[in-house]
């Protein structure tokens, strides 16, 4: 059955693909290895999976400054993750989304969701984030 | 988002391409966050120029902006570049890699930008004042001008420090407003038993844990806490969570007591850390089974003159164990202020590998093969296992020494 929920826009944009669900805050930058595009954190729960071309949800960010340029250079290097889905948006990495598109014309929309709609997200599902919200198959 | 007519300009063109795709960027940016206007700044801090961590699209952006004409028009310095650019053969750093730092160092330079090169750009020279507006990126230098000296940033990253640089404004937002700079959590640190770096580098990991991105107040910290003991708690603290801004209740300028800390609100949340607690957070930063090192590594971020002289006196005329790296990352102006005295020849006569301009994380270890790594650094801790795949020990600093010396771990 199709599940609709609604998002807020953070970096507009559409996207396809398969999730791959973490219940901890995640950084890209020490947590990410941009040229594989796996998870290298071993702290991390979704660790040594890979985030190419897939849809990330986590519920938050943290750590280092240098998130932005972490993704920019994924993008750059095709392994980066087709979208993001977090609860509390990481600004810094919209703001490595915002230059994707201003300098280079590349797109990875990033979306929030209330922490429920966030529960019913599990790894595997196929999901399309479109027009406002995510639908998941 | 409200423009001046000057901003519009910027925006339209009419000051040049840089700056148009700089204006893009930081009006986006406004928006992001809700902005309604922007400010003006009088300073900045570039992480961007860090090729280790922005890779061949940060160096196509440098370039970009470079090529369009772009320069700085604040006093602006550069974070740490990816090799010690003076002594980068002597560390096995390849020549494809130095070169490509060649590049992003000169688009950086040639924008107008001081070549600082350092990570702790608030102990090097540029240091902001007390209530001053400015953009800086690197997680440390944020955390550490917007508590310990009071001055006023965002969460500036790659990418957008050298865009606020460019057009010489910021949206007005966050932490630029002084409403947004209160306490929201209550951590009493009352009885801890703090004396080294690296009990504040536990000790901030703990409160970055804790607080995530809320701004924490902490109470009962001693009134001896050096700026390299600050240094190190902040570090650790943006590396665990996204701490951006402490208070330290009687240390802090913007904490002469709890009350102004909150801004006479009531604190969200009250927690207390123990003794215990830091005790299990100094274990956990430690891999499970190391018991031999290859490299002792100190310095992140960057050692101040002070951490140079305290080195030099712990190894105090021992030779570093053939068997084992000593290395120390600094800045140049660190370095300087040393050179001419028996600091740096001492330390160079130890054995020990000085690092100007870069740091362990972030240079080519490619030629060295290390598996194992001991550091005082809780930010190092944190990020070394991920980045650079190697276990870690964490330590005090008179251990990371004794480790280089005698070649073995003693418990």
């Amino acid at each position: 059955m199709e599940l609709k929920i609604p998002v807020q826009p953070v970096v507009k944009g559409n996207a396809k693909g398969s999730l791959v669900v973490s219940q901890q805050p995640f950084s890209f930058f020490g947590g990410f290895d941009f040229n594989s595009g796996m998870v290298v954190d071993p702290r991390s729960d979704v660790y040594q999976k890979s985030l190419k071309n897939k849809i990330f949800a986590y519920p938050a960010g943290k750590g280092s400054s240098s998130t932005a340029g972490v993704i920019l250079e994924a993008l750059k290097q095709g392994v980066a993750p087709r979208a993001i889905i977090n609860v509390d948006a990481e600004k810094i990495l919209a703001v490595g989304a915002i230059v994707a598109e201003v300098v280079f014309n590349w797109s990875i929309p990033i979306v929030s969701v209330s922490k429920e709609d966030f529960a019913r997200l599990t790894t595997g599902k196929q999901v399309e984030i479109r027009d406002g919200e995510i639908i998941i198959d | 988002m409200k423009l001046t007519v000057e901003e519009k300009r910027l925006l339209n063109g009419e000051r040049g391409g840089a700056a148009r795709l700089a204006m893009e960027i930081i009006v986006r940016l406004g928006e992001l966050y809700g902005a309604k206007e922007l400010m003006p700044i009088s300073q900045a801090h570039i992480d961007g120029c860090l090729y280790t961590a922005v890779g061949e699209a940060g160096l196509e952006f440098a370039e970009k902006l470079y090529g369009l004409g772009a320069q700085v028009v604040v006093p602006t310095s550069l974070n740490a570049t990816s090799r010690d650019i003076v002594e980068w053969s002597n560390h096995k750093v390849g020549l494809d890699f130095s070169e490509k730092n060649i590049r992003m160092e000169q688009a950086y330079v040639g924008m107008g930008a001081v070549p600082t090169w350092t990570c702790a750009p608030y102990q090097a020279g540029l240091v902001p004042r007390f209530g001053q507006q400015i953009a800086w990126a690197e997680s440390n230098a944020i955390v550490y001008a917007n508590s310990v000296i009071g001055a006023r940033t965002e969460r500036y990253g790659d990418y957008t420090d050298i865009c606020c640089a460019i057009v010489g404004r910021v949206p007005k937002f966050g932490l630029h407003l002084k409403e947004n700079r209160r306490g929201r959590i209550h951590i009493s640190c009352e009885g801890l038993s703090l004396a080294t770096t690296a009990d504040f580098a536990v000790l901030g990991y703990v409160v970055g844990e804790l607080a995530k991105d809320l701004i924490p107040v902490l109470t009962g910290m001693p009134t001896w806490i050096t700026s390299d003991h600050l240094k190190a708690f902040g570090a650790a603290a943006a590396s665990s969570g996204s701490v951006a801004m402490f208070h330290m209740v009687g240390i802090t300028p913007e904490a002469p007591d709890f009350k102004t800390a909150f801004q006479g609100v009531k604190p969200e949340v009250e927690l207390s850390i123990s003794d215990l607690m830091l005790k299990s957070k100094r274990n956990s930063l430690s891999s499970v089974d190391v018991t031999a090192v290859d490299i002792v590594t100190v310095g992140c971020p960057h050692l101040s003159a002070a951490e140079l002289i305290k080195i030099a006196a712990l190894i105090n005329g021992r030779q570093v164990s053939s068997n084992i790296e000593l290395w120390l990352n600094t800045n140049n102006t660190a370095y300087n202020w040393l050179e001419n005295t028996s600091v740096i020849s001492d330390l160079k006569k130890s054995g020990a590998k000085i690092f100007r301009d870069t740091c362990f994380v972030n240079t080519d270890l490619s030629g060295w093969g290390f598996k194992t790594v001991m550091t005082n650094s809780g930010k190092y801790a944190h990020y070394v296992p991920s980045r650079n795949g190697m276990k870690v020990a964490f330590a005090d600093l008179d251990k990371c020494i004794e480790t280089a010396v005698s070649g073995r771990i003693d418990n």
